[in-house]
């Protein structure tokens, strides 16, 4: 039976995309068949995370009624598949997201998870998204904004029948004026399941328009989202250690552009 | 101090502010929050109630130190200064929270407070060397004050030591008053911290309890503490805690990390700064958190039901299909025209009910109606008049009628243009 799960936020701009991009291509590897839809029809990011902008057919054209689901399905990178939400305004007039509903009944058939990135806030697109799945990871920074939104996401969800797998705790850092993970648990009621530090290679991998888990699987955030991946299936997964290369190695490489 | 940083309601550098205005405004407006300082890697807060300055931190500092400390950060340009609101009741938590710091009103250290503000006043107005002598009046008095605190601070020993006494040996404290004391103290008081449990790890102790650790740690620094000389500028870099055994673990816990705790000790055993370390981070563990606390430490709002129920009642109402509106509309239009033709003088009406169901739902009726013709004098004289009254009639039979059909929303109503012609 495909599982749908909708990684959502509450708070914009946590890293969910990032998050679920990355999850997407890491399920992928462990021999899922695994569909990423980025649901986010207002502020689609997914495909610039993933490389995969200026495809033909998206969600919007699906949304708007002009084209069939299947059409708007792309191989990603690490054989994940993915359905860009498309970065048209002039499209967005057009939507309907009550066409969401038939559209994911079909991707279901074709996956063995199927991953939906939410829209942030709680309109009537995030709604749609949380309450098409079956459960939900989710995501928040450890600043009290970002919980506050966290915990309104996890009432609503709770109310849709939706079953909240736990909490990724993104962007941590060893900082006294942060929450810690202990009272984001305790103000969430929920498990924390991953906790992925403050990496610059996130943005680094970004800009190049590649998944980290593809780009620098050596990272921490690669690291904690494989084990993240492995755990949701139940698989085993062991850290890549990074390479503890001498100051002098790093220099001539970074001298002869390897980097 | 632990505060909860949200989004502040003020911000600007140092060299843009008057400070000591910005203290008169808060006092005058009766604010309570905090106020955050940073200067380049330092940080420190104060700590307002009523607009009154409640509780101060400075790094390492507390109250009176952390005041001066303060102080002389806004003299760098580049301090940013943070003004955050709070509600009354978290103020008060707040205060709960960090107790170490909090300045008692009728203590000689309120005082400072008003000297500080003028000073930082003054620094912007006169020579370098008025300002010096300002700071250090203040700390000639100290020094009586500090005297005082330090025969508090012998008694304190006296009662942590028969609690710890089994657990520490006069080795131990041999040991620790052999350390030098030209050494500044703050690199003195992070060595101590750490070198004073490895010191009871070599009394063969190693059962030890957690709480012991932390109680001969205390008592080894209260000693050390009586044993400096207490003069001027050096003794303000003592901790903040008057002797309480809580007050301690409070600041211990808030003022260092355990990396910060690890530097400049690495000829310890590194057995023993596990132990430290698993045992300090046992501690926070342990500590009991309660959900309710947590919430309103950091103003975090638990959502009622009753929200969640409204969100998600206009999540299902929302989502209407094409067929839905067509219906909406024949009810809407048939409600609309038997009402119409209720009113006496009307002969006949046609009723058009458009809907718009993008985004938010509106649209547009159109009602074109006959009425009884009259006699000519009075077409000529009050013809006008009865039109304007049925249009008025006719306009509110409609709005009654979408309120009607939309019960749950009546707002909707406002988000209809109603057209009325005669034939």
């Amino acid at each position: 039976m495909t599982r749908v799960i909708t990684v959502a936020s509450g708070k914009g701009g946590v890293g969910k995309t990032t998050i679920t991009a990355n999850l997407g291509v890491s399920l992928a590897t462990y021999g899922e068949e695994v569909i990423v839809l980025d649901a986010d029809v207002a502020m689609a990011n997914l495909e610039l995370i993933l490389g995969m902008e200026g495809k033909s057919v998206t969600l919007h054209d699906v949304l708007s009624g002009d084209a069939d689901i299947e059409d708007a399905i792309y191989e990603g990178p690490g054989g994940v598949k993915v359905v860009p939400a498309g970065i048209s305004l002039e499209g967005l007039r057009k939507i309907k997201m009550d066409r969401l509903e038939s559209a994911l009944e079909i991707l279901i058939e074709s996956a063995d998870i199927l991953l939906i990135d939410a829209p942030a806030g709680l309109e009537k697109d995030a709604l749609a998204a949380i309450a098409a799945a079956q459960e939900m990871i989710l995501v928040t920074t450890p600043e009290v904004p970002s919980i506050s939104d966290a915990l309104k996401t996890k009432i609503v969800a709770n109310r849709l029948g939706v079953d909240i797998l736990g909490v990724v705790i993104n962007r941590e850092q060893h900082d006294k004026t942060f929450l810690t993970i202990s009272e984001i648990e305790t103000i969430l009621e929920v498990p924390v399941i991953a906790v992925i530090p403050e990496d610059n290679e996130v943005s680094r991998a970004a800009a190049f328009g590649e998944p980290l888990v593809v780009k620098n699987p050596k990272s921490p955030t690669s690291n904690a989202i494989m084990q993240l991946g492995a755990d949701l299936i139940g698989e085993e997964y062991q850290p890549i250690e990074p390479d503890k290369k001498g100051v002098i190695s790093k220099l001539v490489e970074g001298l002869l552009g390897r980097r | 101090m632990e505060m909860p940083i949200t989004k502040p309601s003020m911000v600007s550098y140092a060299d843009e502010l008057d400070f000591s205005k910005l203290m008169e405004d808060l006092a005058k407006d009766h604010k309570n929050g905090f106020i955050r300082v940073t200067s380049s890697s330092e940080e420190g807060y104060i700590l307002y109630k009523d607009g009154k300055q409640v509780a101060a931190s400075y790094e390492r500092y507390s109250k009176r130190e952390a005041l001066e400390k303060i102080n002389s950060a806004l003299d760098n340009k580049n301090t940013l200064i943070e003004v955050f609101d709070v509600g009354p009741s978290q103020v008060d938590y707040l205060l709960d929270l960090n107790k170490p710091y909090t300045i008692e009103t009728d203590s000689v250290v309120y005082d400072v407070i008003g000297e500080l503000k003028k000073k930082s006043s003054e620094t912007s107005e006169e020579s370098v060397e008025t300002v010096n002598s300002t700071i250090i009046e203040p700390e000639v008095q100290d020094s009586d004050k500090i005297e005082a605190s330090a025969k508090n601070l012998s008694e304190d020993v006296e009662s942590v030591e028969k609690v710890v006494e089994s657990s520490i040996t006069e080795k131990t404290d041999s040991s620790l008053k052999e350390q030098p004391s030209e050494e500044p103290i703050k690199e003195l008081e992070m060595d101590e911290e750490v070198e004073s449990s490895p010191s009871v790890g070599l009394d063969e102790s190693v059962d030890k309890s957690a709480q012991n650790v932390e109680k001969s740690t205390l008592a080894n620094e209260l000693e050390t503490s009586l044993n400096e000389p207490p003069k001027g500028e050096e003794m303000s870099d003592e901790p903040p805690s008057s002797g309480g055994l809580d007050e301690y673990v409070d600041y211990s816990s808030v003022s260092n990390t355990p990396e910060e705790s690890v530097v400049g000790t690495k000829s310890e055993t590194p057995l023993a700064k596990t132990e430290i370390e698993s045992e300090s981070s046992d501690i926070d563990d342990e500590i009991p958190v309660d959900r309710s606390e947590l919430l309103k430490k950091y103003g975090i709002k638990d959502v009622q039901d009753d929200d969640v129920e409204n969100l998600l009642q206009s999540y299902s109402g929302g989502i209407i299909d094409d067929d839905d509106v067509e219906r909406v509309e024949l009810v809407l239009m048939n409600l609309i025209k038997k009402s119409v033709l209720g009113i006496p003088k009307i002969k006949g009406t046609e009723v058009m009910v458009f809907l718009d169901n993008y985004k938010d739902l509106s649209g547009t009726i159109n009602i074109i109606t006959e009425y009884e013709s009259q006699g000519f004098l009075n077409r000529i004289m009050g013809q006008n008049r009865t039109a304007v009254n049925l249009r008025r009639q006719i306009i509110n039979i409609a709005e009654i009628a979408i309120k009607k059909s939309f019960r749950q929303y009546p707002e909707v109503v406002e988000r209809f243009e109603i057209n009325v012609e005669f034939s």
